[in-house]
């Protein structure tokens, strides 16, 4: 019976990272962007959620989607207040990037900030009932409504995702920015509105896992972004950076070493199975297991 | 008439002298500094703690008890980390402050503690739960009873119960709290009667608990208890409710904000506790009420711990004013040393020292049980023992 | 070929371009109407590819002058707005989105351009142009040989459907017998009504096709002219062209 209970919340804890290390790897294999506000987007976006919950009575999809849309209109703000200037003004792209990734540093830590002083540093939640919780039998195990819906969320985001990347003109775009953000402009891309809505998007999923999370936890508080991104950041690399696939694979990877860290008994070591993969990864395979290079692939 | 004429001149005349003396109304200061967490891990509590402080202050200040002086604090944030609390301590060093009130976070207290030592100035730490803090020397106190001397009240109530089998959750890398874990709960459970089913740690940054839940609820204990931050609770209760768990919960802190986050699955939930609002001390509730009319809402232990802090620190300073003497570091470290005999009556009730170090504050403690969100006395400690 | 009116699809005048100190371009003025094919001639560091990049605001580089495409001014817009109005580069090296398939690098420049409703007729003359694009329409741009990446950047700018078509050195790293059929390609894409200037290294190559002829060196026009005249010209061939007297085409 724990053996598949343990199944279950690997499963689960696998979800919710998949979620939350796609949006990162998106905008670092498209946009070069290693975006390492992207824990603080995710907590300031599931706060906002519970903000909404706590003052009107709304469908619970309602408060996904005002996850989402806080996390994507987050993440353009990034784009528009740092990412952009510094692209347009530094041509050294070594140097752009570095000075991108030290601005996501920066803006992580206004949005914490300004996060932590409207919940006192304490955790946030939804009002007691804004979701009702059920558990449902399935012979083997035994899961929650929550944990079904977060699975299932997974799944469907990896595949649209994919699909989008993979299938759709903007997606041909993206990728071809991913390649060259040279070239893309003279077929007559849009570099700037494409980088938006890739911002845009990477948001909008920080915004919905981290909606999920805070029900699936019943709170959260600023520190756990910061948990969340070192291991997105595991996962990114362990996946390859931009491949979707790698991505969700290496997610839920981590999640079952983590899962059975703890349930041999040594809890205490759970950070450094993702400390121990980035370092073993970069050192026997730095492009990770799917990644080639630069560029955005299935 | 000439007479009325010479006593107006002599009255204006005195009046004109008295006013133009100086030291007549000035008021003079003293200067403290207060190291605080406003920012960082414990952010949440360091907030608190210097909301208290300034409460206490206020409260000292207004009480007439310093004569012509004042208090006058200079809050400087250590971020929660112990290098920025040390260079803030080298600084009070060399500035015109008389004491240090804080820190809270035990590795920036360790940090803080020798410097302060070092150069002479009174340290009154706050919470900083860690062993060896007042070893550092005679100008350390710490106004927070730790954690393991009112815990063990816990375990006596478990078994008054008639509750056996005890399954524990805690922190692995705060030395404090793991210590109430790892080190004390095995002994009062084993001096209670009790038997521990399963034991299960994280460290402090762990936000998903799915495993650990499971493998508590599975060892089908009578009690579960939770050493761990208040952020990571609301995970863990709500979790082992769902999981179908109706036993007793208990923990080391809990916050209103978890409380409500939390709803029906917390209620019924025990602690050993310093401070509770539900305490009936009269000076515990004079402090409640207070804080209440001047704030609004409940104060946490770390409002009480930081209001405590600056009682004792003012009934120390008042011994050195009332005796006539300057207001320094000497003279107040001196006079700690001699309210620290009798103790002090504030927030969390007679708050006395240990009888080794004489630095270490000691309550007797009381064990409170939350029911929608409110708290209420169910067993008291021994004020004659050290540990209960 | 010319029309009633003939008018002038791009006109660049006194274009000056520096890179920091260095000017590469000092004032060079030019003009090609619509239809025509015309060639920009010279020495290596003459300023051929600076002059046209410029034009494409495919530049990083203290550019002045005018620029007029179509009637409209464009110096200083971008490479992409440049493209919706009318004006298209096939960069120096063909610049093929390598992790994206032919049929993908040519569907996004249907995207990117103003293709619009006109896009499933312009894929199919690509691949009709090009049949052997059609064979290998799922085979990622990477891995063409350099003769399969240049008619692929040409069937990118037939999917653009600009009016203007500007080339850097599209015979670059080819063989002789691949030049010939890019040369004759891009006589075909003429044909199509489309606007070419192109510049090229092999003089040879580029007096095939082309109707008008600039010769740069050092950043200026030191020669211009019909293509004929100049083929005929064996000084000016000599001298600035480094090639031996040949009989006229």
């Amino acid at each position: 019976m724990l053996a598949e209970q343990l199944l279950v919340n690997a499963a689960v804890l696998g979800a919710v990272l998949t979620l939350f290390a796609l949006g990162l790897s998106l905008t670092w294999g498209a946009l070069d962007v290693l975006n390492l506000a992207h824990g603080a987007i995710f907590v300031a976006s599931a706060w906002v959620a519970t903000r909404l919950a706590n003052s009107v009575e709304v469908p619970f999809v309602a408060l996904l989607v005002a996850g989402m849309a806080a996390g994507a209109l987050l993440a353009v703000v990034a784009e528009l207040i740092a990412f952009r200037p510094i692209r347009r003004l530094i041509s050294n792209k070594r140097q752009a990037e570095l000075s991108m990734v030290a601005a996501t540093v920066g803006f992580g830590f206004v949005i914490d900030n300004l996060v932590g002083r409207a919940t006192s540093h304490q955790v946030f939640s939804f009002p007691i009932g804004a979701f009702e919780f059920r558990q449902y039998d399935l012979g083997v195990f035994k899961a929650f409504n929550i944990e079904i819906i977060i699975f299932a969320t997974a799944i469907i985001g990896a595949l649209l995702l994919n699909y989008w990347i993979m299938r759709t003109r903007q997606g041909m775009a993206i990728r071809a920015i991913a390649f060259s953000p040279r070239i893309a402009p003279l077929l007559g891309v849009k570099v700037d509105n494409m980088a938006a809505l890739t911002m845009a998007v990477s948001g909008a999923l920080a915004g919905l896992s981290g909606s999920l999370m805070v029900v699936w936890t019943s709170g959260m508080d600023i520190s756990t972004g910061h948990s969340l991104l070192l291991r997105a950041f595991a996962i990114v690399v362990l996946g390859g950076v931009g491949s979707v696939k790698g991505c969700v694979l290496a997610a839920f990877l981590l999640a079952a070493v983590e899962t059975g860290i703890v349930a041999a008994g040594y809890g205490s070591m759970r950070d450094a199975a993702a400390f121990s993969l980035i370092i073993l990864v970069l050192l026997f395979r730095p492009q990770g297991l799917f990644g080639t290079g630069r560029a955005m692939r299935a | 008439m000439k007479t009325t004429r010479r006593m107006l001149v002599a009255g204006a005349a005195s009046t004109a002298i008295l006013l133009g003396m100086p030291w007549a109304h000035a008021q003079e200061t003293i200067n403290i500094t207060a190291l605080v967490e406003q920012t960082g891990a414990i952010a949440a509590a360091g907030q608190d703690i210097g909301r208290g402080i300034e409460m206490g202050i206020d409260t000292v200040n207004a009480s007439g008890r310093l004569g012509n002086y004042k208090i006058v604090a200079d809050v400087k944030d250590t971020a929660s980390t112990p290098a920025t609390g040390a260079a803030l301590a080298s600084q009070v060093a060399s500035s015109d402050s008389i004491a240090i009130l804080g820190p809270a976070l035990s590795s920036v207290a360790m940090a803080v503690a020798p410097i302060a030592q070092r150069s002479g100035v009174p340290m009154i730490a706050i919470q900083a739960n860690t062993a060896g803090l007042v070893e550092t020397g005679d100008h350390v106190y710490r106004l927070t009873p730790p954690f393991y001397t009112f815990n063990g009240l816990t375990y006596k109530y478990l078994a008054q119960q008639g509750l056996k089998k005890v399954a524990l959750s805690y922190i692995s890398n705060i030395p404090s709290v793991t210590g109430l874990g790892r080190d004390f709960a095995p002994k009062w459970i084993e001096a209670n009667g009790l038997e521990l089913v399963a034991e299960e740690t994280m460290p402090v940054n762990t936000t998903d608990f799915s495993t650990t839940i499971a493998k508590l609820v599975a060892s089908n204990p009578d009690a579960i208890g939770l050493y761990n931050l208040d952020t990571q609770l609301p995970a863990l209760i709500s979790g082992i409710r769902r999981a179908g768990f109706t036993g007793q919960l208990f923990c080391y802190a809990i916050s209103p904000a978890t409380l409500s986050a939390v709803g029906d699955a917390g209620d019924g939930i025990v602690l050993s506790i310093d401070y509770s609002p539900a305490l009936d001390d009269p000076s515990s509730v004079e402090f409640t009420k207070a804080f209440g009319e001047k704030y609004g809402g409940t104060p946490t232990i770390y409002h009480a711990n930081g209001y405590d802090s600056v009682l004792f620190l003012g009934a120390a300073l008042e011994k050195v004013i009332a005796g006539g003497a300057k207001p320094d570091r000497e003279n107040l470290l001196a006079a700690m040393a001699e309210v620290a005999q009798t103790g002090i009556d504030g927030a969390s009730g007679h708050l006395r020292f240990d009888s080794q170090t004489h630095r270490d504050a000691r309550v007797a403690g009381v064990l409170v049980q939350y029911k929608g969100g409110v708290p209420s006395v169910l067993l008291k400690g021994d004020p004659n023992v050290e540990e209960q | 070929m010319a029309d009633a009116a003939p008018v002038d699809d791009l006109v660049v005048e006194d274009l000056h371009v520096r890179y920091g100190k260095v000017a590469a371009v000092n004032g060079v003025s030019l003009k090609v109407r619509r239809g025509a094919v015309v060639a920009v001639l010279g020495a290596n560091g003459a300023g051929k590819s600076s002059t046209l990049n410029a034009i494409a605001g495919n530049l990083r580089a203290s550019i002045s002058g005018r620029v007029t495409l179509l009637g409209g001014a464009v110096a200083g817009l971008r490479a992409h707005a440049i493209v919706q109005k009318g004006m298209a580069l096939v960069p120096e090296g063909r610049e093929i989105i390598a992790p994206l398939t032919v049929e993908e690098n040519l569907l996004l420049a249907g995207y990117g351009g103003r293709a619009g409703s006109e896009e499933p007729r312009l894929l199919a003359d690509v691949y009709d142009m090009f049949p052997i694009l059609s064979e290998r329409r799922h085979t990622p741009g990477g891995m063409l040989s350099g003769g399969e990446q240049q008619m692929l950047a040409f069937g990118r700018i037939i999917m653009v459907n600009p009016q203007v078509v500007l080339m850097d050195e599209p015979s670059m790293g080819l063989s002789p017998r691949m030049v010939d059929f890019i040369m004759r390609s891009i006589r075909k894409i003429s044909q199509r009504g489309l606007t070419i200037l192109l510049v090229e290294q092999n003089a040879n190559a580029a007096l095939q096709i082309a109707d008008y002829v600039y010769v740069l060196d050092r950043g200026r026009v030191v020669q211009e002219g019909a293509a004929a005249d100049l083929r005929s010209d064996t000084g000016i061939a000599e001298t600035f062209l480094g090639l031996k007297s040949h009989a006229p085409a």
